[in-house]
């Protein structure tokens, strides 16, 4: 399966929302989507799961154009709805029904989802009476229910206890290894570095990095040099010329400009014979990416 | 189709599993069956109250004999009191003094003057109500008699002089009588009610998914067309199924409760047949539809519950410029507001049953009605669908008519 977005624009109102975007997912993996608040994200996602049409450009899905009706997708929104006053089962057994599963299947499917995600006792609870991660576990289950080739998750962690963090991470890795297209969206750039291999950040509807996550971050020059020593080293560093750094209790974050720099600093330490506990030389991590990127 | 069977099936199941819906519909039923026991009530009430009246005296004073003694015949009369009548000046002391002590429920002073004859009601308190006990015309015709005799005229004479004149009214026209103009009006209210009550539930239906968030969901589940139909179509359901479970209760409590004789002369109920029920069916139906998609289209613009009611009141105002369209054309037959009435989709759904049952509507304009009442909903249904199909992601953005106009426009897949 192959999904392609080709010179994508979308305008409304005369606000050009999404700008000349393309991207490719060639292979079962989770694809970052990322950007500020209002940067087009969540207009993407509503052209690729065919509910808005785009203005220009080409969305495919194995070279078909994308259509409401010729892809299985499964949509988990970043503000969470469920029928307030009606039971999980006779919530999830409607949403079913909508998506053509077969009665019979869709009981199944429920009752499969639920148990794996620790939801079962609640089967007959309205979902007013839901903890708000337990209603996003439902959510979620909304997402997954027609077993979907491709699935857009829009923050899928927030809200959820570390518990059941790690419980959504396990099961979205699964899906991966069964071959499914995960689309995730999320603020938490910690999140994406773990998850995703591929990334896409918009800016103001623009693209304005997309590549491989490592590959992105080896392009970067190493930047910070961390160093934990037994005593004060700040004498040394004003003696190399470095003033940009932090310290807190000898540990130290230094601001440098490439790998010679950390290892002038590590040299002179050594040579006046300082104790490092801890000596590392960092690159950017995806939050500095971004905010270098779309950062104002 | 299967979605919008799906989506109806889920709206109306959900309507009726709903506690207040069930409370609200079980205490709906018991008050109809209680009002067509009110006459049953009043009547039993009242016969308790005549046994009590009974007992009850009147006081009658006639000082200087004005009445000459027939007085007396009032405790003939079977006015529900008794009249106790005496010759002897009573001043108000004494008067309160039997009033408190419930010997006399009320008194009269007769007394006269140079040009009439003064009747002063003495009670206790006469309250907010002003309740009199007795009608001042039989001392009035009382009077007249006393008069009459004086006069040497014979029983005979005197029925006569006092026959009562009855005026009476026959329409040869096509106009209608009274009778079935009650019916029709009664049945205009109900389709106004049922049809505002319903196609309101639309709208709030609709805010609520917006307002729980569930509508992104729904959307990328199914079709816009397959929702905003599917709910018109449940929510329908339900109605219909009210409307016949109330009509049925009406029937048989009207049929086991209500005295037959009370409302003759005021409701005529020969004009319903099966074909009057089938048209008020199928004008209850295209009525509610056209309006419950104007309604979808309203909840849609809306991101809060508080909202519905004021994007809702420009609707309201239609439904009423409809019911009254249709009130005033049935105030005037021979208007030609009727035309106007039938014809406008706005109005006909109250206008034309109303019609149909006084025999003042013929087939072709019936037919004509019905046409235009459909094309109507299918067009109104277009856009309703197409605006519902960008609104429902607008959460917050006030939406004014240019707003609508671009969303009208907005591309969907």
């Amino acid at each position: 399966m192959i999904l392609k977005f080709k010179n994508v624009s979308k305008t409304y109102t005369n606000k050009k929302v999404v700008d000349n975007i393309s991207f490719e997912i060639n292979k079962p993996c989770i694809f970052g989507f990322l950007g500020t608040n209002g940067a087009g994200k969540t207009t993407s996602i509503r052209m690729l799961l065919g509910i808005i049409k785009k203005d220009t450009g080409e969305i495919t899905l194995n070279d078909k154009p994308i259509t409401r009706n010729n892809t299985n997708c499964g949509y988990m929104p970043e503000e969470r709805g469920l029928y307030p006053r009606i039971t999980i089962y006779n919530q999830l057994m409607y949403f079913s029904e909508l998506k053509g599963i077969r009665k019979k299947d869709a009981d199944i499917s429920i009752k499969y989802w639920l148990n794996k995600l620790d939801m079962m006792e609640y089967i007959n609870t309205e979902a007013e009476k839901l903890s708000k991660g337990n209603q996003q576990k439902i959510q979620f289950i909304l997402a997954v229910i027609n077993n979907p080739d491709l699935i857009v998750l829009d923050e899928p962690f927030s809200g959820l206890d570390p518990v059941n963090t790690e419980l959504l991470k396990n099961v979205i890795l699964e899906l991966v290894k069964d071959g499914k297209y995960i689309i995730m969206s999320s603020h938490q750039m910690n999140q994406i570095e773990e998850f995703c291999s591929d990334i896409l950040i918009l800016d103001k509807g623009k693209s304005v990095l997309q590549g491989n996550l490592k590959e992105i971050k080896d392009s970067y020059e190493v930047k910070v040099a961390e160093i934990i020593t037994s005593e004060n080293i700040e004498k040394y560093l004003k003696k190399l010329n470095f003033k940009d750094y932090t310290n807190i209790d000898n540990n130290y974050t230094i601001k440098i400009k490439s790998k010679k720099d950390g290892f002038k600093i590590f040299n002179l330490l050594v040579k006046n014979k300082i104790e490092i506990i801890k000596f590392e030389l960092k690159k950017p991590s995806l939050h500095d990416i971004f905010i270098e990127r779309v950062g104002k | 189709m299967r979605n919008v069977f799906i989506v109806s099936k889920f709206t109306a199941l959900e309507t009726f599993k709903k506690k207040a819906f069930k409370i609200t519909f079980i205490i709906l039923l018991l008050l109809i069956i209680i009002a067509f026991n009110i006459p049953n009530i009043i009547n039993l009430v009242k016969n308790n109250t005549d046994q009590d009246d009974f007992n009850e005296t009147i006081l009658v004073i006639d000082e200087n004999n004005l009445y000459e003694g027939k007085l007396e015949s009032l405790n003939l009369m079977q006015l529900g009191y008794n009249f106790e009548i005496s010759n002897q000046f009573k001043d108000d002391v004494l008067l309160k003094e039997m009033l408190l002590n419930d010997e006399i429920e009320a008194a009269i002073n007769v007394t006269e003057d140079e040009s009439s004859i003064i009747l002063n009601y003495i009670t206790e308190s006469i309250g907010l109500t002003g309740n009199i006990l007795v009608d001042g015309n039989i001392f009035t015709e009382l009077y007249k008699i006393v008069q009459l005799e004086k006069l040497g005229l014979t029983d005979e004479e005197i029925i006569k002089i006092n026959a009562p004149i009855i005026f009476e009214v026959t329409e040869l026209g096509d106009g209608d009588s009274g009778g079935i103009l009650a019916v029709a009006m009664i049945f205009s209210l109900v389709l106004f009610f049922a049809i505002y009550y319903y196609a309101y539930q639309v709208s709030s239906s609709i805010t609520v998914e917006k307002t729980s968030r569930v509508m992104d969901t729904l959307v990328t589940s199914t079709s816009p067309k397959s929702i905003v139909v599917g709910k018109t179509l449940g929510i329908g359901f339900v109605g219909l199924t009210q409307v016949f479970a109330i009509i049925l209760t009406s029937f048989i409590s009207y049929k086991l409760f209500f005295p037959s004789d009370i409302l003759n002369g005021i409701i005529d109920i020969s004009n319903i047949n099966p074909v009057f029920i089938l048209v008020t069916v199928i004008y209850f139906i295209l009525g509610y539809t056209l309006y419950a998609f104007i309604y979808a289209l309203t909840g849609s613009l809306v991101s809060k519950p508080e909202d519905v009611q004021q994007a809702g009141s420009l609707v309201a105002i239609f439904v009423l410029i409809g019911f009254y369209l249709a009130y005033f054309s049935m105030m005037n037959p021979a208007s030609s507001f009727n035309t106007i009435a039938t014809m406008l989709p706005l109005s006909s759904p109250f206008s034309v049953p109303a019609r149909y049952i006084t025999g003042a509507i013929g087939l072709l304009d019936l037919t004509l009605s019905i046409i235009i009442l459909l094309v109507s909903i299918m067009l109104v249904a277009y856009i309703a669908i197409k605006i519902y199909s960008s609104a429902s992601f607008n959460y917050g953005t006030k939406v004014n008519f240019k707003t609508m106009i671009e969303m009208f426009k907005q591309k969907e897949n």
